[in-house]
């Protein structure tokens, strides 16, 4: 009797070790897999946005660090140029993300049609100014937009480096230089829906537009949701055209929030106050962005929700 | 020197006058030197000898330096030197001009390695590295040298006593004018600037192709440099201590002739160093130019290809009253010496040497084509050599630095300081003028605006600042 009881217990100890064990071992085969992220998370992401924090509770005095707590907080939130800065982004990253997306999305819509000829070679063409680098983009530009090397814009009286145009000539070299990217991205997200559907809606009697607007397109919520939020942030850190352009026109150190940050790190050695408003900047687009994407979580949720009171009332109604 | 147009810097401050007067260091100026004499004897320094005319400290050690310049032919210095004192080596590198080369400077500096001994430094970043404390005071080697030198650099190199730099060359500002396009249309060269506003709108109505000059609407230190001409005084003080007064009736009255001219179409604001700037010049398209000693080397040889039958010559800078003789400088540089230097007094020995030596200054002076630094030297002797008189073939051949810059130099307000933010405030001024000139708000409130800003932003980093 001792025995069998004395097994039962071994066994269930054993049982016990197994399961500590397997246990264990999970959490090492997941802690192995997560390393390589998080050290790369860890050495590239939190250690210089701690250290930034840090830094920008200093000013630097005659070389030498003292600390100030929030002062440059509070410098930062009287700063006009800065804030300035930040209308500007938002506002070029409103106008910008809005043609751009609904200009890729009519590609991308086009593109997957039945009577598009040529997919892939368009595919790839419109592809192709993403595989430009951004800098050598805004060089060429600067040339296209420079009224006296252009007889086009000779022709028509404008000037698209003027400080009223200026906002919009880098909205357009953006647009061009992405508007093919984010075409590729609904593209690939066109391809992963099942044919059945369409085929299903056409045997009901929608036509190409109909499917676009009804099915496409509401498929491609999530693709657009992730694409609007990556250009955001992607507008917020506005640099390099507007950094080039400035060796043709005057552009404000202050015209983008990216160019403010370097000029003080760079030009003017202040460290501290660099780092004070790239926390700001960091924090302004998470916050953003995170709004975006709760706003669009609960306005998916209200409509599902009242698709589902309309079927119900309309099975009420058939009862 | 001034380096490849786009960002070119003028720098300085003619912190030194203003703070001698101020803090009344006048008096005790000649006992600290004697002090300093006798500390660096009993140091071991040395006594002065007498090296190629100039008085140096013999230096008997060894010594290797880093010096980083962007002068033309700047190894020929270093060979000539190398000649005088050939147990100092010199390793000259190339980081760049201007603000390519104080973005690599400042982070040397902040990171406490690969710090250059000798560096280049335009006169208006000076106070900016005197204030973090990058430069070595040299005054024990050289401050027998200051009478050598145009009086306004010295102010500028120094705070007090303590020296932290040699003056290179300098840019006393001047009138370049097509003399072509003048005797086409009869046109009298201007001695005032009411006389210049008035000939730019007769000029433009008789050619209304061209224009009647340009104004750099992107490049804050040659609109300090028409301040500086002016008379203004927008920076006084030195380390903890400033004075800023920037929105004076002056300021507001250079500005507004300018954006008077704009806005008649006489004159043109544009980018210098733009695309559309150089087709401007290579075309002849502004009679006239406000520059500086370097003017026709730095941007008429590279940019116009037509001098010949443009005839560019030049005269001495307009002025706001009759009969004043007030200028203001634009471009220049300074050899400084840094704290982290290993062998301070050998570095003081070569800032010095390549600036103030004849056997230097003959090189200095000499075209950057035909082998020279093509500078306007700050040291005064170099007005003496030949070539620097000679005819200049890209000015119709008028020997102008004999007939203008040389009697510019003496003229250049010594009162004018450069303040420690400058790369902030020409960013101010540059937009805020930008607006003005666009019609979004009078020069008036412009600058008004760029004076709270430099309060605002200077205060923010615990200067002590006064209006």
């Amino acid at each position: 009797m001792q025995l069998p009881g004395a097994s039962q217990k071994t066994e269930k100890e054993v049982n016990s070790m197994k399961m500590s064990y397997a246990r264990r071992s999970h959490v090492v085969s997941a802690g192995l897999f997560l390393a390589p992220f998080m050290l790369l998370f860890v050495a590239f992401l939190l250690a210089p946005l701690i250290y930034a924090f840090y830094t920008s509770l200093f000013i630097e005095r005659f070389g030498q660090p003292i600390f100030v707590g929030f002062r440059n907080y509070v410098n930062a939130f009287q700063d006009a140029a800065f804030w300035s800065s930040i209308v500007n982004v938002i506002k070029y990253a409103v106008i910008q993300g809005v043609i751009m997306i609904v200009l890729s999305l009519i590609l991308a819509l086009v593109l997957d049609t039945r009577y598009a000829k040529l997919k892939s070679l368009f595919r790839l063409v419109y592809f192709l100014p993403y595989a430009v680098p951004g800098v050598f983009a805004s060089i060429m530009w600067g040339f296209l937009y420079s009224k006296p090397l252009d007889p086009l814009l000779q022709a028509v009286h404008f000037d698209p480096l003027s400080s009223g145009a200026l906002l919009y000539s880098i909205i357009n070299i953006a647009t061009w230089e992405w508007a093919g990217y984010n075409m590729t991205l609904y593209s690939a997200a066109l391809t992963g829906v099942s044919s059945d559907l369409y085929e299903a809606a056409i045997v009901d009697g929608c036509n190409e537009f109909q499917l676009a607007w009804h099915i496409k397109l509401p498929l491609l919520r999530p693709t657009i949701l992730m694409t609007v939020i990556l250009s955001f942030i992607g507008s917020m850190q506005l640099f390099n055209e507007p950094f080039l352009l400035s060796a043709l026109t005057p552009i404000s150190q202050t015209f983008t929030p990216n160019m403010d940050i370097y000029a003080m790190a760079f030009n003017l050695t202040n460290l501290p106050y660099a780092a004070t408003l790239a926390v700001l900047l960091g924090a302004i687009t998470i916050l953003i962005s995170a709004v975006v994407m709760v706003a669009a979580r609960l306005v998916g949720r209200a409509r599902r929700q009242s698709e589902e009171d309309t079927v119900t009332t309309g099975e009420a109604v058939a009862a | 020197m001034k380096r490849s147009y786009k960002k070119i810097s003028i720098a300085t401050s003619s912190a030194t006058a203003i703070v001698m007067a101020l803090a009344g260091c006048g008096t005790t100026s000649p006992a600290q030197s004697q002090t300093n004499s006798s500390g660096q004897a009993s140091a071991g320094a040395a006594s002065l000898k007498t090296v190629d005319g100039l008085p140096l400290p013999s230096y008997n050690g060894k010594a290797t330096l880093t010096w980083w310049a962007w002068v033309p032919n700047a190894q020929r210095e270093v060979d000539i030197f190398e000649k005088y004192y050939p147990n100092i080596k010199v390793h000259l590198v190339d980081a760049g001009a201007g603000a390519t080369e104080y973005q690599k400077f400042s982070t040397v500096i902040q990171a406490g390695s690969g710090i250059p001994d000798v560096v280049m430094l335009e006169f208006d970043v000076m106070p900016e590295y005197i204030a973090t404390g990058a430069l070595q005071d040299i005054s024990p080697w050289v401050s027998q040298l200051k009478s050598r030198f145009t009086p306004w650099t010295w102010n500028q190199v120094s705070v007090g006593n303590h020296v932290y730099g040699i003056p290179e060359d300098t840019g006393p500002m001047g009138l370049f004018y097509q003399s072509s396009l003048f005797s086409k249309y009869h046109l009298a060269v201007p001695t005032t600037w009411n006389q210049f506003a008035q000939e730019a709108i007769q000029f433009h109505k008789l050619d209304p192709s061209k224009y009647y000059s340009y104004f750099s609407n992107n490049d804050g230190q040659w609109m300090f440099g028409l301040l500086w001409q002016a008379g203004c005084v927008p920076f006084q003080g030195s380390g903890n201590n400033w004075k800023v007064d920037i929105d004076t009736p002056k300021a507001v009255q250079v500005f507004s002739m300018w954006q008077k001219l704009v806005k008649a179409g006489a004159v043109q604001s544009i980018a210098a160093g733009s695309p559309e700037w150089q087709k401007n010049i290579n075309a002849g398209l502004y009679a006239t130019a406000i520059g500086s000693a370097w003017y026709d080397s730095e941007i008429l040889v590279p940019y116009d290809h037509n001098l010949s039958s443009h005839k560019w010559r030049a005269a001495f800078i307009p002025e706001w009253s009759p009969g004043d003789t007030m200028d203001g400088d634009w471009g220049g540089s300074v050899q400084a010496v840094t704290k982290a230097s290993k062998y301070p007094e050998a570095a003081a020995i070569f800032a010095a040497f390549i600036n103030a030596a004849p056997a230097e200054l003959a090189h200095d002076v000499a075209p950057a084509k035909d082998g020279g630094g093509g500078l306007f030297p700050a040291a005064t002797a170099g007005f003496d050599i030949p070539s620097f008189k000679q005819p200049n073939p890209a000015l119709d051949n008028q020997p102008a630095n004999v007939d203008v810059f040389e009697k510019e130099s003496p003229r250049v307000n010594t009162k004018f300081q450069w303040s420690p933010w400058s790369s902030y405030v020409f960013n101010e001024l540059q937009t805020e003028i930008g607006k003005a000139f666009a019609g979004k708000e009078s020069v008036q409130q412009a600058l008004a605006n760029v004076q709270q800003a430099v309060v605002n932003y200077a205060r923010s980093q615990g200067y002590n600042v006064t209006t």
